[in-house]
C-alpha cells in the first residue's frame, strides 16, 4: 500500500524506487523460464524491475480485484477465460495496442482482454519401454485390451487437460466434429476405463505418474513428455490428435503502472523476444517470426514444429466459454462416482 | 461421564479474563469477520436466495460427498482413537526418557509440511513404490497392492497426519492421573482390569474426547490428503470446495457448501456436547 502511494506522488519519476513489476505464472518451469526469458533481459533494456509470482490463482485475482488492492500487473490468462469476455471484464484491462505491437502475433490471438503468447499442445504421453506397441491416437488410450496398464488423467479442471474432447475423439468422433461436446457420450466413454484410470491434481503430478512408470499413458502437456524424454526417459509423444491450446498475457483490472505492464507484454510477445521462454521450457513462442529463431534440437519438442499444428484439435472458445461451468460440474460429478 | 456430570458452579468475576480480550478481537477482526463475509455470499450469489443450498441438496453426489466426509472423517478418528490410547497410555507411565523419545516421535511429522508428508505417502505406497517394490522383489505378491489412491490411501495418510492430535490431549489428561487411585482400587480388591476399566478408564476419557473432537473435526476440513493419496469417487467436502472457489470462481456454491459443513460440525459437536462437556475435555474444569 505504501508502495503504490509512494508511486502516485513521485509520479513514476524515479523509477528505482518503483515496486517491481509483478508477472504471474503457473509455477515450476514456467516461473524460471518467464524470468530469464524474459524479464530478466526487459530489464535490461528498459530499466523496469520486474518479479515473479506463482501460481496464478484467479480466486486470489478475484479477492484483489474486490478488495481494489491489485498486487499483480501482468499475469497469463487462459484461452477460455479470454475468450469469455463477459468475465473477462472483470478481471483484466483491455489491451492497449497501442503500445502492445503484436506483430507476428496472428489477428485471431489478439483478443480485447489478452494477446496470445505461448502455445502448447495436450497431448497423449506414453511409456514405450512398458507397451509393447506405440498408440496411435485416443481410440489406443481406450484400448486396454491392446495396451494394457494405468493411464493418467486429470482430476479436475476440466478446461485444462479437455478430457471430454479426449474421450470422444477416443469414441470415433471426428475432431472437427466434436463441438458441441455430448457430454452424455463422453462420460459414458470414460466409464469403460475407469478402473484403469489414475487421476492427478496438477501437470506435476501427472509428470511424476508418467516417471515413476505408474502409468504406460498419460494426458498431459508437450512439454511434460518433451522434458522426461529429453532426460533420457523412455517416455515419448503421440502428436496426433494433439489438443493445441493458446496461453495469452494480459493486464490484472486495477493493476498499477499499466502502461509499464502492457510494455512487458509487448516485449514478451515481440519476435525477438517471444522464443526466449522456450530456451526454459519448451511451450512455443505464438509469434511467426520468433520461433524460426529456435534451434533444431530444441524445435522438435514443440507443438508448432513441422505440421503438429495441422494435426491438432482446436477447442471452440465459444462453446467452452457458454458451457465452462456445466461441463465441470458433469465431469467433477462424473469423477465422484 | 462423571465429569460431564458435574455442573462447575456459576463464576464470579475474573479480573484476569481481560487478557483474553486482545485473542477475541484478533479472531474478531481476521476470522469472524472474513467468515461472515464469505458464508454471506452463500446467499447473495450469484442471486439473493437459497439457491446454492437448494442446489447442493438437489445434486446427489454432493449429498453423497458430504455423507462420505463424515463417514471418513469418523473412521480416521476411530482409528486415530485405537493407536493413539495406548501409545499414549505408555508415553504417560514409561521412564522420562521412553517418554521422551516417544514424545519426539509423535510431534516429528508436525514440522515438516503437510504437502511433503503426503506425497512421501504416495511414494512409498504406489505400484512403483517403496512397499511394492519390497513385496514384488521378494516374490510374496504377483502384482503390486493397491495401497494408494483408494480408501486406504487416504486413511493411511490422514491417520498419519492427525495422529499428533490424538496423544497429546491424551497423554496431558493421562499425566495428571493420580495413579495411587488405581492402587487403591487394587488395594479393595480389584482386579488390574476392572481397577483400569473403572477407575482409569474413565479419568483419562476427557482426553479422549477432547483428541476425537480435534481429530474430527480436522478431517472434516481436509482436501490436500484425499485429493493426493484418495480416489476422486471417495472425494471429501474441501475438495469440492476448492474447485468451486479456484477453478470455477464460483464463490457463492463454495460459500454455501462451507457453511453446510460447518453447521453439520456445530451441529455434531452439539450432539457430543450433550454426551461429554466439552469445557472438561478441553481442561477447562475449574478446580474449585
Amino acid at each position: 500500500m505504501l508502495g503504490s502511494t509512494g508511486c502516485g506522488i513521485l509520479g513514476g519519476q524515479q523509477q528505482g524506487q518503483q515496486r517491481p513489476l509483478v508477472f504471474s505464472t503457473s509455477g515450476g518451469a514456467g516461473t524460471e523460464a518467464t524470468r530469464e526469458g524474459w524479464l530478466k533481459p526487459f530489464t535490461k533494456q528498459t530499466g523496469i524491475e520486474a518479479v515473479t509470482q506463482a501460481p496464478t490463482d484467479y480466486a486470489q485475482l478475484r479477492s484483489m480485484v474486490e478488495a481494489g488492492q491489485v498486487t499483480w500487473n501482468v499475469l497469463f490468462i487462459t484461452q477460455i477465460l479470454v475468450g469469455d469476455e463477459e468475465q473477462a471484464r472483470s478481471y483484466f484491462e483491455p489491451v492497449d495496442y497501442s503500445i502492445v505491437k503484436a506483430e507476428g502475433i496472428p489477428e485471431n490471438l489478439r483478443r480485447r482482454f489478452g494477446v496470445g503468447a505461448l502455445q502448447y499442445s495436450l497431448v497423449l504421453g506414453y511409456n514405450n519401454e512398458q507397451l509393447q506397441e506405440e498408440p496411435q491416437s485416443w481410440a489406443d488410450f481406450f484400448d486396454v485390451e491392446r495396451f494394457p496398464g494405468k493411464r493418467a488423467f486429470p482430476g479436475s479442471y476440466v478446461e485444462y487437460y479437455f478430457p471430454l474432447e479426449i474421450a470422444l475423439m477416443g469414441d470415433g468422433v471426428a475432431p472437427d466434429e466434436l463441438y458441441p461436446l455430448d457430454i452424455d457420450r463422453a462420460l459414458a466413454k470414460l466409464d469403460t476405463i475407469r478402473d484403469d484410470l489414475v487421476f492427478f491434481e496438477g501437470a506435476s503430478e501427472g509428470e511424476q505418474l508418467l516417471r515413476d512408470g505408474e502409468v504406460v499413458m498419460a494426458d498431459i502437456y508437450h512439454s511434460r513428455t518433451g522434458l522426461l524424454e529429453q532426460e533420457g526417459l523412455p517416455i515419448r509423444t503421440q502428436w496426433n490428435q494433439n489438443v493445441a491450446v493458446v496461453d495469452y498475457l494480459g493486464v490484472a483490472k486495477g493493476a498499477s503502472r499499466p502502461d509499464d505492464s502492457f510494455r512487458l507484454i509487448d516485449f514478451a510477445v515481440s519476435a525477438e523476444n517471444n522464443y526466449r521462454y522456450t530456451e526454459y521450457n519448451p511451450d512455443a513462442p505464438v509469434n511467426k517470426d520468433s520461433a524460426d529463431r529456435i534451434p533444431e534440437d530444441l524445435a522438435k519438442y514443440l507443438p508448432v514444429y513441422g505440421d503438429r499444428l495441422e494435426q491438432a484439435v482446436n477447442p471452440d472458445l465459444n462453446w467452452w466459454a457458454t458451457n465452462l461451468e456445466e461441463a465441470s460440474k458433469r465431469y467433477e460429478q462424473w469423477l465422484l462416482g | 461421564m462423571a465429569a460431564g456430570l458435574r455442573k462447575a458452579s456459576p463464576r464470579r468475576g475474573n479480573r484476569w479474563a481481560w487478557f483474553v480480550l486482545p485473542a477475541l478481537l484478533f479472531l474478531a477482526v481476521f476470522f469472524v469477520y472474513p467468515l461472515y463475509e464469505m458464508l454471506n455470499r452463500s446467499f447473495t450469489e450469484p442471486d439473493v436466495g437459497l439457491q446454492n443450498n437448494v442446489a447442493f441438496f438437489g445434486t446427489d453426489v454432493y449429498v453423497r460427498v458430504l455423507i462420505n466426509t463424515l463417514r471418513i472423517s469418523f473412521l480416521i478418528t476411530a482409528i486415530c482413537m485405537l493407536f493413539a490410547y495406548p501409545y499414549a497410555y505408555i508415553m504417560a507411565h514409561a521412564s522420562r526418557r521412553t517418554a521422551g523419545v516417544l514424545l519426539i516421535a509423535v510431534l516429528v511429522p508436525f514440522w515438516s509440511s503437510i504437502l511433503v508428508r503426503t506425497y512421501a505417502w504416495a511414494v512409498i505406497l504406489q505400484d512403483t513404490g517403496l512397499i511394492n517394490s519390497l513385496l514384488l522383489g521378494l516374490g510374496l505378491v504377483d502384482e503390486p497392492l493397491s495401497l494408494v489412491r483408494n480408501l486406504l490411501g487416504t486413511v493411511i495418510g490422514m491417520v498419519h497426519i492427525l495422529m499428533p492430535f490424538m496423544v497429546l490431549p491424551i497423554y496431558a489428561v493421562m499425566k495428571g492421573i493420580d495413579t495411587n487411585l488405581v492402587k487403591a482400587a487394587a488395594n479393595l480388591g480389584s482386579s488390574p482390569l476392572d481397577a483400569f476399566r473403572r477407575v482409569y478408564l474413565p479419568l483419562s476419557l476427557p482426553g479422549v474426547f477432547a483428541g476425537s473432537l480435534l481429530v474430527f473435526v480436522l478431517s472434516l476440513g481436509s482436501y490436500v490428503t484425499p485429493a493426493v493419496l484418495g480416489n476422486p469417487d471417495q472425494a471429501m467436502l474441501g475438495q469440492v470446495i476448492v474447485t468451486q472457489v479456484q477453478s470455477l470462481l464460483n464463490w457463492g456454491m463454495g460459500a454455501a457448501m462451507a457453511l453446510i459443513l460447518l453447521l453439520v460440525t456445530l451441529l455434531i459437536l452439539a450432539i457430543a456436547g450433550r454426551i461429554v462437556n466439552i469445557g472438561d475435555a478441553f481442561g477447562g474444569r475449574t478446580t474449585d
